[in-house]
């Protein structure tokens, strides 16, 4: 899920807890208002925050593939990464390889495509052409076709889980991490840093201790616990989100340290999902501001609220989503574009073995 | 003001691989591919390649490739220390100017739009006072010689009774509030600042006559002495020294909940600020404490009603007569016409709250029932009246047989 | 409604005025805003005393064509180059590609819907809002901070994580955010220092954040654009948009989160609710992101304008007012009539038409001009005159130029300068410009929480 997604649920949660909501809104004569609800919101985002500003540079890749923008070499590339995968082959323990991108200017790109071909158990590299930021191709910037893709046959088998090839293009490049599975295969994790010691339940609970001590200090022990408990909630909320994408986390850390898979509802970056949770939270924070305040505004029954304020909408919405929404999954401009340029080399070589068989 | 330029800055290219990406780059269809641009390293300025490997490097000082230092163009390096040396320490001139500066006194009639949301110290009289402990509010009216401005705080009164900042009617002060005018609330000060709220000076008052009461006077802390003329209602009274009449400003909000019980006639010596308005002057006593009973010897004329004409309008009198009708009034109360003989006069109005709360006040419905009444002489339509403004000043003196 | 054709008229003055003054650079209709009471202050014939309505219609108009015409300057008249920003923003790159000219006609396409928008949003302006704002109101200033916190979590490093040791890709990675964390508190300290002292003269209270925002976003950005050196490509003067409806709705939904979260919280711009809404909606596209602005705009501005005269009977405790145009003009007249709504809502529409005829003319010949001229050259002429209107702005309240008041003018001068560093640091730290917003978020949200006269204590300013 995107930050703000988990931010608004962090939040949402937090609104939940009626003296949380008195707490934040009481006009205490002469009295200052608690902040207690920022609390879910910031634990909610924390995990996120953890692993991209912070836990992503104490990983050291074993391996590090940097190409050349001026002249990039495929080859070279692919070399690069498939020994990573052998080393992994050959240690039986997990190597890292991290790709950096190729930045031509301020604005400029060199994309190339990554693929791990489970047929063939090749890494293939593909240069592709020259893109902006906003990963808009320039035509006619693709090296010339000797230039264009590499190779490199792994000495084990892949166990593909990761399906799909990888566009390298703006900002930074993904760190891969290859281990050996118990069949022998090769497996390669995304971001293998990325959702480990961070996101664990058990971190969380050892956050909000902190908190619980730092609150119980500064607004008394009667009252302290509740921000550690919020601030436990907005993390934990988090990581419930993520379980619905593909990675999954290492939800028990340290005690089982490897990262599970998740359920594979949706992508985190699906826009549709995004939007309802983050309208969900607001529903429900509007909700429980509501009946927790003095003088409730509106006396709807929790059914009828529901119905009318989300139910409803929502469901408007995601007719309006299939009716006039993506039909069908389109490949991104990157892979095309690999794709095209494997199939020009195979015609190529067909027709190479074509005018070798003539002769 | 302007705000910010670029609204653009919703929009950053995240990274494909951050958070917020799903982890994989979005989708763009080729077809959209601008040709418009060539390109060629040529074309890429000499800046931002660094010199001794000749990759592109953008804004960084050291080169991430080789780390070569790299001489940025000098307009550039210089505008970016400007930027962080002038930002601190304009800040700190800003801050330390700040905490020496005294917002300016000003004076309160010369306020204008202009003036909004500026901090100002103003100068002068708390002329009226209003409290909420409930609410923590206080209100206060402040008034110098040019004008007055009201200034409020909604919940820093606890603040200020913990100073004991609490100013009374009749005190100068010298406060810093930021000004708020607005079309439907007006002018008021914000009291955001208690303890920036000084209380020059409580003044004595000066002692003097309601008659003799000026302009001069208006904004000062004055005694004066007189008789009860109206009670007390709708947080106001009237006294008189039988020449002029003051009122007296009995708001709860104020002087609390012991208003004192004045009954017309009663004499009284009062104490407060006075001010002027529509009503002629007004006094404002501090407290309930500022209204003392006092000896007076002014007394209310026994007058025959054919003696009462058009030239006693506003006059205390006592008449004796007896009840000849009575008008109901449809919200309760009514009037009563008594005569004495010589003459009829109307006793009223009776509202309701006066009415009900005259013993035996059926009687007054009763033709032939004697009473005494004191009140002031007025006229309703061409027709004068005698006004007695409160139960206490209607006595049934003997019942008469039933009509 | 007496007259309602002079009023009109002062709208469409008001309408096509800004048409033409908002295509400079760096001029505000907060600003210009300012210039106009004080002239009024001294020539009462410039609006007449006994119908309030037509300065109101004249400022709406104003606002109206700002929110559209504001897109030319930011366009077409500040390319930033290699060495000055890192990510090249959507509305430039369409500049950048020569197509400037249709970058410019889908931001007022998104201004129309904007208007479109505000016209479905009325009923919920008098209905819902009202009720909305009985309950969030006690708890605005932990929203803001919510919206705070999410604007310092949000950044993320821009670095390549390229370095040998961890230290090296952590330091490259944190430049931009401790930039913008640095920007943003030190925005707060400013705006904390201004928020309990004046630091203008006292008769310009009204106006004492002018100095302020001019410096952080306007003389910034004008110094910006001198320094750059981009080159501007030819442009092209198309007859059509590549736009479909698909894209107009994803681009018109953000528009209308971002704008009316901007509209409706205090101290929220149209960049932070763009912010927001464009990751909740999560749309990438550049056309989407240019259309978006285009609604959020006119959303933000016109709909903070148009809250004010939706009348107080409506809300349970007293009207609304939001934005620096109401707060200016609230001394002066309080719309208090249904009618009075829908008529200047009317006025909206008609602006909002006029400003869109207006952008297509104006965009033509700014393309002219800046093939002809650089647009360094015009940077300075609007240097100029944004810094002489902020110099002689007490002058202009005074209505007299005197030694006191040029003192006070250079006092101003002063605190825009400091403002200017200030605003300076996100362009050459590459963090978020939108920081500098803190400068009215934060002492906002610490004065709605009450610990403003706690803080001010604290820091001496008590």
């Amino acid at each position: 899920m995107k930050g703000l997604t988990h931010f608004m649920s962090g939040a949402a949660v937090a609104s939940f807890f009626l003296p949380a909501v008195r707490m934040a809104g009481a006009e205490r004569i002469g009295g200052a208002n608690s902040f207690i609800l920022v609390l879910g919101g910031l634990f909610g985002i924390m995990p996120d925050t953890m692993d991209f500003k912070m836990g992503q540079f104490f990983t050291k890749a074993e391996h590090e593939i940097d190409p050349d923008p001026m002249d990039p070499d495929p080859q070279m590339m692919a070399e690069g990464l498939g020994k990573a995968l052998d080393d992994a082959y050959e240690k039986g323990t997990m190597v890292k390889a991290q790709m950096y991108p190729m930045r031509m200017g301020a604005d400029l790109w060199r994309q190339y495509v990554v693929n791990f071909d489970g047929e063939t158990n090749e890494v293939v590299i593909v240069i592709n052409e020259i893109v902006t930021t906003s990963q808009v191709p320039i035509l006619g910037s693709e090296p010339p076709p000797g230039k264009r893709i590499g190779r490199y046959k792994i000495k084990g088998e892949f166990n593909i889980t990761h399906g799909r090839p990888s566009v390298v293009d703006i900002m930074s490049g993904p760190m891969y991490g290859f281990k050996k599975n118990e069949q022998g295969k090769m497996e390669i994790e995304f971001l293998p840093w990325h959702r480990t010691w961070s996101h664990s339940y058990v971190l969380g609970a050892m956050l909000a201790v902190p908190v619980w001590l730092i609150a119980s200090l500064a607004a008394g022990w009667s009252i302290g616990w509740l921000y550690g408990v919020i601030a436990f909630l907005g993390f934990s909320v988090h990581l419930t989100e993520d379980l619905t994408g593909h990675m999954g986390g290492s939800l028990w850390w340290p005690l089982v340290k490897p990262r599970c898979n998740g359920l594979n509802l949706f992508k985190a970056s699906n826009p549709h999902a995004n939007f309802s949770i983050d309208y969900t939270a607001v529903v429900l924070i509007l909700f429980n501001l509501n009946r927790f305040a003095p003088e409730p505004v509106f006396t709807l029954s929790t059914f009828k609220y529901f119905l009318y304020a989300l139910i409803l909408p929502l469901a408007f919405y995601f007719s309006i989503v299939k009716i006039f929404g993506e039909k069908k999954k389109k490949k991104k401009a990157g892979v095309i574009a690999m794709e095209k340029a494997l199939a020009r080399e195979e015609l190529e070589y067909e027709a190479e073995e074509s005018m070798g068989g003539d002769m | 003001m302007a705000e910010e330029r670029p609204d653009q800055e919703s929009y950053q290219a995240e990274k494909p691989f951050g958070p917020d990406s799903g982890l994989e780059p979005p989708d763009k269809p080729i077809d959209d591919a601008d040709d418009s641009v060539g390109i060629n390293a040529s074309d890429l300025s000499e800046e931002t390649l660094c010199p001794s490997c000749g990759r592109f490097v953008g804004a960084y000082e050291k080169c991430p490739y080789c780390g070569a230092t790299l001489h940025k163009r000098m307009s550039l390096l210089i505008w970016k220390r400007i930027s962080v040396g002038g930002t601190i320490l304009g800040l700190l001139v800003m801050w330390f100017a700040a905490t020496r500066m005294t917002p300016s006194l000003i004076q309160i009639g010369e306020i204008q739009e202009t003036y909004n949301n500026a901090q100002v110290t103003i100068r002068g009289t708390v002329v009226d006072r209003r409290l909420d402990p409930d609410r923590g509010s206080i209100s206060l009216t402040v008034a110098d010689e040019s004008g007055s401005i009201g200034a409020r705080s909604f919940s820093a009164l606890p603040e200020f009774k913990k100073l004991g900042n609490v100013p009374r009617v009749g005190d100068k002060i010298e406060t810093v509030g930021t000004i708020q005018i607005d079309a439907v609330y007006g002018t008021s000060l914000n009291l955001d600042l208690p303890h920036r709220l000084k209380i020059e000076e409580s003044p004595e008052p000066v002692k003097t006559e309601i008659s003799r009461l000026k302009s001069a006077d208006v904004n000062k802390m004055v005694t004066v002495t007189g008789m009860v003329k109206h009670p007390p209602r709708f947080g106001k009274a009237v006294i008189t020294d039988r020449v002029n009449d003051l009122v007296v400003a009995l708001d709860p909000r104020n002087i609390g909940e012991e208003i004192p019980v004045l009954n017309t006639g009663e004499g009284v010596e009062v104490t407060g600020v006075v001010i002027s308005g529509v009503e002629g002057y007004t006094i404002i006593p501090a407290s309930g404490d500022d209204i003392q009973p006092y000896d007076v010897t002014i007394s209310i004329p026994e007058m025959a009603i054919k003696d009462i004409s058009m030239a006693n309008l506003g006059d205390l009198v006592e008449v004796e007569g007896t009840t000849q009708t009575f008008t109901a009034f449809r919200s309760g109360g009514g009037s009563v016409t008594i005569s004495d003989g010589t003459g009829r006069i109307i006793v009223g109005p009776l509202f309701a709250s006066i009415f009900d709360n005259i013993p035996d006040n059926h009687k007054l419905k009763v033709r032939g029932t004697r009473i005494r009444v004191k009140g002031t002489v007025a006229q309703f339509r061409g027709e004068l009246q005698v006004g007695p403004g409160s139960a206490e000043n209607v006595t049934i003196i003997t019942p008469e047989k039933q009509q | 409604m007496e007259n309602w054709i002079v009023i009109l008229l002062y709208a469409l003055a008001g309408t096509v005025l800004g048409g033409f003054l908002f295509v400079i650079p760096s001029i505000h209709f907060l600003n210009f805003s300012g210039v106009v009471i004080a002239l009024w202050g001294h020539y009462h014939g410039l609006f007449p005393i006994h119908q309030p309505l037509t300065l109101f219609a004249f400022f709406m108009g104003m606002v109206v064509s700002f929110g559209i015409m504001n897109t030319i300057p930011s366009m077409f008249l500040g390319a930033p180059d290699e060495s000055a920003v890192f990510v090249v923003l959507p509305g430039a790159k369409y500049m950048l590609q020569g197509k400037g000219y249709e970058g410019a006609m889908l931001t007022g396409l998104g201004g129309l819907l904007g208007i479109f928008f505000l016209a479905i949003f009325t009923p919920f302006f008098f209905f819902a809002l009202p009720k909305l704002h009985v309950i969030l109101g006690p708890h605005m200033h932990w929203i803001l901070a919510l919206i705070i916190v999410y604007m310092l979590m949000s950044e993320w490093p821009k670095g390549t994580g390229k370095g040998d040791t961890w230290w090296e890709k952590f330091k490259g990675a944190w430049a931009n955010l401790f930039a913008g964390i640095v920007t943003f508190v030190l925005s707060a300290f400013m705006g904390f220092i201004i928020f309990n002292r004046t630091m203008v003269p006292v008769k310009m209270g009204f106006q004492g954040l002018l100095p302020v925002f001019v410096g952080l976003f306007a003389v910034s950005s004008l110094i910006s654009a001198i320094l750059s050196k981009q080159k501007i490509p030819k442009q092209h003067v198309g007859n059509d948009i590549d736009l479909d409806y698909k894209t107009m709705w994803k681009g018109w939904m953000p528009g209308c989160i971002g704008g009316t979260l901007a509209a409706y919280l205090p101290g929220v711009t149209g960049g932070i609710g763009g912010l927001i809404a464009g990751h909740a909606c999560a749309q990438r596209d550049d056309r989407i992101f240019v259309m978006s602005q285009g609604v959020s705009k006119v959303v933000y501005y016109t709909g903070q304008f148009l809250l004010f005269f939706v009348p107080s009977y409506f809300f349970l405790k007293g009207g609304l007012k939001r934005g620096g145009m109401a707060i200016n003009l609230s001394p002066f007249y309080k719309p208090v009539l249904l009618q009075e709504y829908f008529f200047i809502f009317g006025i909206v529409i008609m602006a909002g038409c006029i400003s869109f005829l207006l952008l297509s003319f104006n965009s033509k010949w700014i393309i002219k001009l800046i093939a002809k001229v650089p647009y360094q050259k015009l940077s300075y002429a609007s240097l100029a005159i944004v810094v002489v209107m902020v110099f002689f702005m007490p002058a202009m309240i005074e209505g007299t130029v005197n030694g006191a008041v040029l003192l006070s003018g250079l006092q101003v001068i002063g605190v825009m300068c400091v403002s200017t560093c200030l605003g300076l640091l996100p362009i050459f730290y590459h963090c978020r410009r939108s920081n500098c917003m803190a400068v009215i978020i934060v002492p906002i949200c610490i004065s709605m929480s009450g610990y403003g006269p706690g803080l001010a204590k604290l820091l001496g300013l008590g």
